[in-house]
């Protein structure tokens, strides 16, 4: 199940004050500290424009605030997103089935049932191969 | 403009619910929302210290975390998934070795 069942769900609230001890220190120290005078965007310049010359190496070109490059960037996250999208299904695959189109209509539950369906399956093959020749029969008897 | 105080503590607010969630809970799912939380607690600060230094680059640099972010997702679903098939559950203190 996708629940916790295990019955200790939340009991181990302990750990947890690490976090908000680190919540404190990081509170003190951020009031604490000065990050000088803020420099504004320019006015009137298009923000999003401009990240789109940073994503592309264009701001040397076009661009007037000020930025790096980031086209090596765009392309190793291009390449990092596709090899997660096939890892992803990489990881969703059975390995008995290897079906991605089963995978995406039964959300991966039917491996769970494996031997229970198989045993309904074949039960019901069975029936159907005994049921279909005596109605055959009964059709050619009838006739 | 807003102090950036404001802006890293409320980073820091979110970096501290995410880090609670991954060190008091056991579901691999409450696991995933809360790296999501602690990687955008990352881009708030990039974002408010794009504004404040008036600098793009945090912006910019936002945009990438946002897109590891999905391909993480995807890899930790999946990974959920087969834990999901060969335990029964999405507890991820039932996964305790490399294999099984």
């Amino acid at each position: 199940m996708t629940t916790d069942e295990t019955g200790n769900s939340g009991s181990s609230l302990v750990p947890g004050l690490a976090a908000v001890a680190l919540f404190v220190v990081m509170a003190v120290a951020i009031v604490q500290s000065s990050f000088g005078t803020a420099v504004a965007f320019p006015e009137g310049e298009s923000i999003v424009a401009h990240i789109g010359y940073a994503m592309f190496d264009l701001q040397g070109d076009m661009g007037t605030i000020a930025s790096e490059g980031f086209l090596a960037a765009f392309l190793i996250i291009a390449i990092g997103l596709d090899v997660a999208v096939d890892g992803a299904l990489f990881l969703a695959k059975r390995e008995e089935e290897g079906s991605i189109v089963a995978l995406l209509t039964d959300g991966g539950r039917e491996l769970l049932d494996t031997a229970e369906a198989t045993t309904a399956a074949t039960a019901e093959e069975a029936s159907m191969e005994t049921d279909t020749p005596d109605s055959t029969d009964t059709t050619e008897g009838s006739r | 403009m807003v102090p950036a105080q404001y802006y890293l503590l409320l980073s820091a607010a979110v970096f501290c619910i995410g880090l609670f969630g991954v060190l008091t809970r056991d579901n691999a799912l409450y696991f995933l929302m809360s790296v999501e939380l602690m990687l955008n607690a990352a881009n708030i600060n990039f974002v408010a210290f794009s504004l404040f230094w008036g600098n793009l680059t945090g912006q910019t640099f936002a945009l990438f975390v946002i897109a590891l972010a999905a391909a993480e997702v995807a890899i930790g679903i999946g990974i959920i998934l087969v834990l999901y098939r060969n335990f029964g559950s999405v507890s991820v203190t039932d996964a305790a070795t490399m294999r099984w």
